[in-house]
């Protein structure tokens, strides 16, 4: 089983980056869609169905906070884990991303293994990137 | 302590999402090409500017994107610069009062930045820090008011 990811930042090398660290974490994408700010983010799910979404938070138009918050009163897209990689890193500010419903917090500047291990954590995919539920299921077959 | 707080931020973004590592200079403030700045506002509010020379530009896209010489564009260093003062910001504020929201603006950046540190220098709430990193320079002016 794979997943598909929607990455939200202005900059286009932090996506990528983002993207990449992804890719050799061994996770299997689908798809591996992109965003420059919370409003092309929404128009996004408007039209693709995504299993999670990595955020900045300070970025033009519409921040990484008020998308989570948009996303948060949607019946259809709440149930999405959200995690914000933001420079922002006060306690305060920390607190209102998990308040509105934020699954994770990475503060930039990160190394690759926090997001791994988050996303472990947050979709259920193991070290070698097979899901969980797969892992569950193959057992099953071998009874 | 506000100088020694900035340097480490300088450091830990450099090192950490550029493997880029930093020597602090005395001094040759001269010969970079972009100066990007961004400015906060809280409790204190401020502003930093870091200058960057076309080589240490071009070798943090590298690094940072895995990515050859030839593939380097002007667009991807403007996006790696911004990048990057936006984590040094966020992180010397993070160290300097987590109990602290800062609002940040976004980077700005000014492509013809050759000559404009040259006259900076310490003062009173404002700390000037220059590198080398072997494969280019950076200098950065924090401001706080």
């Amino acid at each position: 089983m794979s997943f598909n990811v929607l990455i939200v930042d202005d900059s286009n090398a932090m996506r990528s980056v983002i993207k990449k660290i992804i890719s050799i974490s061994g996770f299997r994408m689908d798809n591996c869609l992109e965003a420059g700010n919370g409003e092309e983010a929404l128009d996004v799910l408007a039209h693709e169905w995504v299993d999670v979404i990595i955020s900045d938070i300070n970025m033009p138009v519409m921040s990484g906070l008020e998308m989570l918050a948009r996303l948060k009163k949607d019946e259809l897209y709440k149930q999405i884990p959200v995690i914000m990689i933001s420079t922002e890193g006060s306690e305060e500010r920390i607190g209102e991303a998990f308040s509105l419903g934020a699954g994770g917090f990475i503060k930039k500047p990160f190394v690759p293994e926090e997001l791994r291990l988050k996303l472990h954590e947050i979709i259920g995919v193991g070290n070698d990137g097979e899901y969980e539920d797969d892992k569950e299921d193959s057992s099953e077959l071998d009874f | 302590m506000i100088r020694k707080i900035l340097q480490n931020s300088i450091f830990e973004v450099l090192e950490k999402m550029f493997f880029v590592f930093l020597e602090p200079l005395e001094g040759r403030n001269q010969g970079y090409r972009w100066a990007v700045s961004i400015s906060f506002s809280g409790d204190v509010n401020g502003k930093l500017t870091a200058y960057f020379d076309n080589e240490i530009s071009s070798m943090m896209v590298q690094n940072m994107l895995s990515v050859s010489e030839i593939e380097v564009t002007g667009k991807l260093q403007e996006d790696c610069m911004k990048e990057a003062v936006n984590m040094i910001s966020g992180d010397f504020l993070r160290n300097f009062d987590s109990s602290r929201v800062f609002d940040l603006s976004l980077p700005i950046v000014d492509a013809d930045a050759d000559g404009l540190l040259a006259d900076e220098k310490d003062e009173e709430n404002k700390v000037v820090l220059t590198f080398d990193s072997g494969c280019g320079k950076l200098g950065v002016v924090l401001r706080l008011s």
